[in-house]
């Protein structure tokens, strides 16, 4: 709540951000971090980012964006309220997923090649904690209660769920063929897309296993939740594919952009987001109709991999 | 059984390349176009089988099967270096006049990468008195033991992907543009 006061207080004296909601893009080809004002659908805002930003992980209040650079092998932290970098880490191998923690104090963050998972204290971005997760990391999520960290080890086809105190590793659970991008619902599910298994595995976490395996498109990417539906990014069909999360059957197939990547539920759960690699734009779903309801014109090759979606006042 | 002992020869040169491959972390594309001075109709007769490549002025035979049936056709495409490229078809739209394709293997002496998935399409241009021919890519840089920085290394498997769109859609009458 006070940083809510405060955060409106700067909002109000700097002109700066508005009371929307915000879609913060990663263009990675375009070496930026595009900030998408979401009630007038527009791009109000370019922060440089090097190295080929891709991954990024919003903190819950809204006040810092983590965002991992590939080729720049660096993490940079932005501060949403000045819409600026104010600090960046450098790491020995590409990261791609990353994750904070439910308090923002943390940071988790994974290298691609050499499969070290780190925690990083949010402010100083120092690395306080290196393990060997190994089998390729690639996407990180926090499950709602900001008790366990869930890492997909794409290699070694599992779903690794995390201690985010120690980094220990609490279960190894094999899931479908190449699992990539990863989130958790309040009900102890997670839902990890298969991008070479066409599928998503449906884990329960207290049971530690899959109850269930979804059919989507080809090459799926990266899961979202909104309305009692799974929306998945399908990136060789360029559609979304939508399923029902109580039947676990398919619901629908959405047209969107070519080459869909990030995907997002908004806030309300009334919106989906889709950040179109290939298109360079964002289609907007509307959640219940399942149709799209805009489109709107990114940077170059976006990707918004991971929580992108910043919450208004 | 030729292709296991292909991918065991690879893993004797390449050990930590070969175990590397899959989608590295930073996807790369590369657009090409050309503007014909036909209809889109014809244009995609020319273009629109999957199992003839002959229109491309870089290649001097395809050989292949299953049509243009998607997750059943498949070619291979030899390319005027004598390169050859196994490609399979997995979306064929002749209503919109495009399908996509993923290279399955290309020597990476020729092309260092890896993961490559490609869209050909013909779009209506000029009112419907000309067409554009597109072709876009998407594909990761093809991994090696001591490869130089990641841009750079990125570059180049961009420069090679660049130069063959190019090559395809040499000759063909009209403008033609390559950007990656």
């Amino acid at each position: 709540m006070r940083g809510r006061a405060v955060w409106f207080a700067l909002a109000v004296l700097a002109g700066g951000p508005a009371a929307a909601d915000e879609a913060y893009i990663t263009n990675q080809n375009g070496d930026d971090l595009g900030i998408v004002d979401l009630t007038s659908r527009a791009v109000v805002a370019h922060i440089k980012i090097e190295g080929k930003p891709a991954g990024i992980a919003m903190a819950r209040d809204g006040t810092r964006a983590y965002v991992t650079s590939t080729n720049g092998k660096r993490i940079t932290a932005v501060d949403c309220l000045a819409r600026k970098a104010v600090a960046t880490l450098a790491l020995p191998d590409e990261p791609v997923g990353i994750a904070v923690s439910a308090d923002g104090r943390f940071v988790y963050a994974a290298g691609f090649f050499q499969g070290h998972l780190y925690k990083i204290d949010a402010r100083t971005l120092k690395i306080l904690i290196d393990v060997v997760i190994g089998g390729t990391p690639s996407g990180l999520a926090m499950t709602p209660d900001g008790r366990t960290l869930l890492v997909t080890k794409r290699d070694a086809n599992e779903l690794a769920l995390v201690d985010p105190a120690t980094l220990g590793a609490l279960a190894i659970i094999p899931v479908g063929d190449r699992p990539y991008g990863v989130i958790a619902d309040d009900q102890g599910r997670a839902y990890t897309a298969n991008v070479y298994g066409d599928d998503v595995s449906v884990v329960d976490l207290a049971a530690r296993k899959v109850v269930g395996t979804v059919p989507v498109g080809k090459r799926p990417y990266v899961v979202a939740l909104a309305d009692g539906k799974g929306f998945v990014s399908d990136q060789y069909e360029g559609k979304v594919a939508v399923f029902d999360l109580k039947t676990l059957q398919p619901v629908s197939r959405i047209a969107v952009g070519d080459y869909p990547d990030g995907i997002q539920g908004s806030f309300d759960g009334k919106s989906v987001y889709v950040v179109n690699w290939e298109s360079n734009d964002v289609s907007v779903i509307d959640a219940a109709s399942l149709k799209v309801v805009a489109t709107i014109p990114v940077g170059d090759s976006p990707r918004s991999f991971g929580t992108f979606l910043r919450q208004g006042p | 059984m030729i292709r296991s002992l292909a991918i065991a020869t690879a893993l004797l040169m390449f050990p930590m390349a070969a175990l590397a491959q899959g989608c590295g972390p930073t996807r790369l594309k590369v657009v090409a176009s050309v503007t014909l001075d036909v209809p889109a109709a014809e244009a995609w007769r020319l273009a629109g089988n999957f199992q003839d490549m002959s229109w491309a002025k870089n290649t001097t035979a395809t050989s292949g099967s299953g049509g243009n049936e998607p997750e059943k056709a498949l070619r291979k495409v030899t390319l005027a270096n004598g390169a050859v490229l196994e490609e399979s078809l997995y979306r064929y739209d002749a209503a919109s006049m495009s399908y996509s394709y993923h290279i399955d293997h290309v020597d990476p002496a020729v092309l260092p990468v890896q993961n490559t998935s490609v869209t050909l399409e013909v779009i209506p241009a000029e009112g419907g008195a000309k067409s554009t021919l597109r072709w876009r890519a998407a594909f990761y840089r093809y991994l090696r033991p001591g490869e130089p920085a990641p841009d750079i290394a990125d570059a180049e498997a961009a420069k090679a992907v660049s130069a063959l769109a190019r090559q395809m859609l040499a000759g063909l009458k009209g403008k033609m543009d390559a950007k990656t």
